[in-house]
């Protein structure tokens, strides 16, 4: 397995030279995720020559030399092709399932030369193709294009069928022990027997054990129980070893339908993003993994299709996009509960020059509370007309329109300012004969300043519930503004004003009466504007506008690491602009600073940073 | 609504709210060998954070508890206190608002205090050999605290993540023992002596007290 991390490690970091491979073909059609890099855009980014130089570089380039007796000064020589795309995939079957990468080679004599000789030793080779077994589950298999790493895991309820288990010569396991000292069938015959002889004729050997030394464990009496567990897994292990060298063997040599004939793998392709992921729908991918009993459980993720997501970086960004497909009902659900925009009045109410950070979302209240119920129903399949029975009621009991008037269903929440307050604590003094006496005092505490605004048609409702605040003592209202201080449930003084149909709601009872008197004077960048109109969620966080606002006595506490990473750190975005086509979509941002050459090496400057022991 | 609140709750927890608190532990002793001990755990100084903290239901993957369940807690612990022998007078109080809670009790010698100790580590499942032993030799007028410091509370400790022992980063121990008559000797210079002499105080941070840089035993001598 170390073997194995190592390698990919190097992956990558490596390859450089060669003909544009892509691997895509060699990933089975019915493959349930696949994720891709392009490490010539990797290397675009940071050099290799710069990667060799670098720590990291460093640390992987000495530990290869230590490890194979070479010397190794470029990552270009562990012979693996940089200018191509690297893959990973998953695939499952009823009794196994492999997690796979697929790394072009330029030369594949430098790979071999990373292996050590005992390793070396252990090679097998059928025609032009060589390969590794590690362990039981891992198989290193190459021809001079390709060098293809698998894992394989098998199912555990594959052999819990006792028929299934029977074909394979595994037994049930004893319940005492004269059950076990019964004649032993030779489960190798029985495998051989039994084994599909289409196949390509390999002979597996058991799997070897990792060469890492361990601790010696204190010595366990053998039952008969646990001695036939561990025949029980030696057979497994070994079915597990000569599937997974078939499977790959079939990759490698043969011309199989690829998952390039999946419309919904192609979409998340795109030539820009430096990398992508594609995943099968959530609902197919999870009732794999349960029992055929439990199936009828598992419909609630109906209706949610395959995801995608894509990463680019470059000078200035790095962007992740990402989607989610949904079928005909839950996207027309979802276009009638995303045709909603924000209230424009609440841009006059954004400093975008010192603003720390803000979240919004505009939903329509009431297509959310009409559609709930028919998403819910097509979700439980099986209790189905329950669901909807209660959809039903809940529509009877609910009115639907006089709620939206109340709630609209957009809300912008704003991070505006950091503000230190006086808070009192309680704690004890002694006097000379150290008797306790209980005392309060004050220290500074810093609290961000909170200002969230919805809108509202009809605030009648809210001002009763504030009124009845106010009767029972728990809300102060004085010029237009109701206050609840704060109490053990509520950590914040919160302001409430009802004007210009907006629900206001703020920390800063500066602000809240600034805005009651029209005095309040906002920033908005076009940027920020954009971002906020055109969308119908959307998060922005500052860490430099939070760190220039935090007092000198919090950063002071604070640890140089965190302080550092939020000074150095650009914008962050979130937006996610509603249903497109039948795909919801989501698109994060981060601004690259402008101290930072690019993406990549901004991002590993800040992973340097928090690694870096204080 | 709930996602906004736990938005708010999670971005001002980690950035803004220093924890701090502090643990008091006080013996009155009697020259009969009898007496009382309170022991008070004072979150007041990190009470924005905790309010914070119990808006929300787990922090940093471990469950917060509502604050019913810590009243039953304390409950529970009342109820085993009063079933221990030698142990009376059990009460108990919980500020919600300053978040100080305290537990006090009366004992008719010390040794009932060391067997209170081991049921109630056991009641809760911790394992560890820093356990102090309180002992009190009444022809001798000698109440001595032994601790051994073992470093499997050091070791407990650092597996945390760096986010969670700054919880300790600040917490303080102070240990108060009251007697009747006047102290003649002691053996731990870190302690301090009261203006009547019937007193003892030692104050010290967690962190000393878990990495093993403080030392809590003591012997101290009263006049007869």
């Amino acid at each position: 397995m170390r073997q194995v991390l190592q390698l990919l490690t190097v992956l990558l970091f490596t390859g450089y030279t060669g003909i544009a491979q892509d691997l895509a073909n060699k990933i089975p059609e019915n493959a349930l995720a696949v994720a891709s890099i392009k490490s010539d855009q990797l290397f675009q980014l940071f050099p290799v020559g710069e990667f060799n130089n670098s720590a990291l570089g460093h640390q992987i380039l000495d530990g290869l030399s230590k490890r194979t007796g070479g010397n190794y000064k470029s990552i270009a020589d562990a012979g693996i092709n940089l200018s191509s795309t690297l893959y990973y995939y998953y695939q499952k079957t009823d009794s196994i399932s492999y997690n796979c990468f697929l790394i072009p080679l330029s030369d594949a004599g430098k790979l071999e030369a990373l292996f050590n000789d005992t390793t070396r030793m252990k090679i097998k080779q059928l025609g032009k193709i060589k390969f590794l077994t590690t362990s039981g589950e891992n198989l290193i298999m190459w021809n001079n294009e390709m060098l293809y790493v698998a894992h394989g895991s098998v199912s555990p309820y594959f052999f819990n069928d006792s028929l299934t288990a029977s074909r394979y010569g595994i037994r049930p396991l004893p319940l005492n022990d004269d059950d076990y000292n019964e004649i032993v069938v030779d489960s190798a015959a029985t495998m051989e027997e039994n084994a599909d002889t289409s196949a390509t004729d390999v002979t597996i050997e058991a799997p070897e054990q990792e060469d890492t030394m361990y601790d010696t464990p204190p010595p366990v009496e053998e039952t008969a129980y646990t001695r036939a567990s561990k025949e029980q897994q030696t057979i497994k292990d070994s079915i597990a070893a000569t599937w997974i060298v078939r499977y790959s063997l079939d990759i490698l040599d043969k011309s199989n339908p690829s998952i390039l004939n999946n419309p919904a793998y192609l979409r998340s392709v795109d030539k820009d993003a430096l990398g992508s992921f594609w995943m099968e729908d959530l609902q197919h991918i999870y009732s794999g993994y349960l029992p055929y009993n439990y199936m009828k459980y598992t419909n609630f993720l109906n209706g949610y299709g395959s995801i995608n997501a894509r990463l680019y970086m470059d000078k200035e960004h790095m962007r992740i996009t990402g989607e989610m497909a949904l079928d005909k009902d839950k996207a027309d659900a979802y276009r009638k509960i995303y045709n909603k925009k924000l209230n424009k009045k609440f841009l006059k109410y954004i400093k975008s020059d010192s603003l720390i950070g803000f979240m919004s979302y505009a939903f329509d209240t009431q297509s959310y509370l009409e559609e709930l119920p028919k998403i819910f129903s097509q979700s439980y399949g099986s209790f189905g007309e329950e669901i909807d029975l209660g959809g039903d009621l809940l529509s009877l009991m609910l009115d639907e329109k006089a709620i939206a008037r109340v709630v609209k269903g957009d809300a912008l929440i704003l991070m505006t300012n950091l503000t230190a307050r006086e808070s009192t604590y309680t704690t004890y003094v002694y006097d000379e004969n150290y008797e306790r006496k209980d005392t309060v005092q004050t220290k500074m505490e810093t609290l961000p300043d909170i200002l969230c605004m919805f809108s509202s048609d009809d605030t009648r409702l809210i001002e009763k519930l504030l009124k009845y605040g106010i009767s029972k003592h728990r809300v102060h209202f004085e010029n237009n503004i109701y206050s609840l201080y704060h109490s053990t449930k509520n950590p914040f003084n919160l302001h409430i004003l009802l004007k210009d149909g907006i629900v206001f709601m703020g920390t800063s009872l500066t602000d809240i009466e600034q805005i009651n008197a029209g005095t309040y004077k906002g920033n908005l960048n076009k940027q920020q504007k954009d971002l906020l109109l055109k969308n119908n969620m959307t998060m922005f966080f500052s860490p430099k506008n939070l760190h220039d606002r935090m007092p000198v006595t919090e950063t002071g506490n604070m640890s140089e690491t965190v302080s550092k990473l939020l000074g150095n750190s650009g914008n962050v975005y979130l937006k996610s602009s509603g249903i497109k086509g039948n795909y919801i979509s989501a698109e994060l941002t981060a601004d690259v600073p402008n101290n930072q050459e690019n993406a990549l090496k901004y991002f590993f400057s800040l992973f340097n940073d928090i690694t870096k022991p204080q | 609504m709930f996602k906004i609140k736990l938005f708010i709750i999670l971005l001002i927890i980690p950035v803004f709210l220093s924890s701090c608190f502090e643990v008091i532990e006080e013996i009155t002793l009697g020259k009969d060998g009898t007496g009382t001990m309170a022991l008070t755990v004072n979150f007041s100084q990190s009470r924005t954070r905790i309010a914070a903290i119990m808006l929300t239901d787990s922090i940093h993957g471990y469950k917060v508890p509502h604050k019913q369940e810590i009243q039953q807690e304390i409950d529970k612990t009342v109820a085993l206190l009063n079933k221990m022998p030698g142990i009376s007078n059990v009460k108990s109080t919980a500020d919600f608002t300053n978040f100080v809670a305290s537990i006090h009790f009366s004992f008719k010698e010390v040794a009932n205090v060391n067997h209170l100790i081991r049921a109630l580590l056991e009641q809760y499942k911790v394992e560890s050999a820093n356990i102090p032993t309180y002992n009190y030799n009444k022809d001798e007028t000698r109440f001595t605290r032994e601790y051994t410091y073992s470093g499997d509370v050091r070791t407990q400790f650092n597996q945390l993540t760096n986010r969670d022992r700054e919880i300790f980063n600040n917490a303080a121990y102070v240990s108060i023992f009251r007697f009747e008559s006047a102290i003649t000797s002691y053996s731990n210079k870190q302690a301090r002596i009261s203006k009547n002499q019937q007193a003892i105080i030692q104050r010290l941070s967690i962190t000393d007290l878990i990495n093993g840089r403080a030392n809590i035993s003591n012997q101290i001598q009263l006049s007869k």
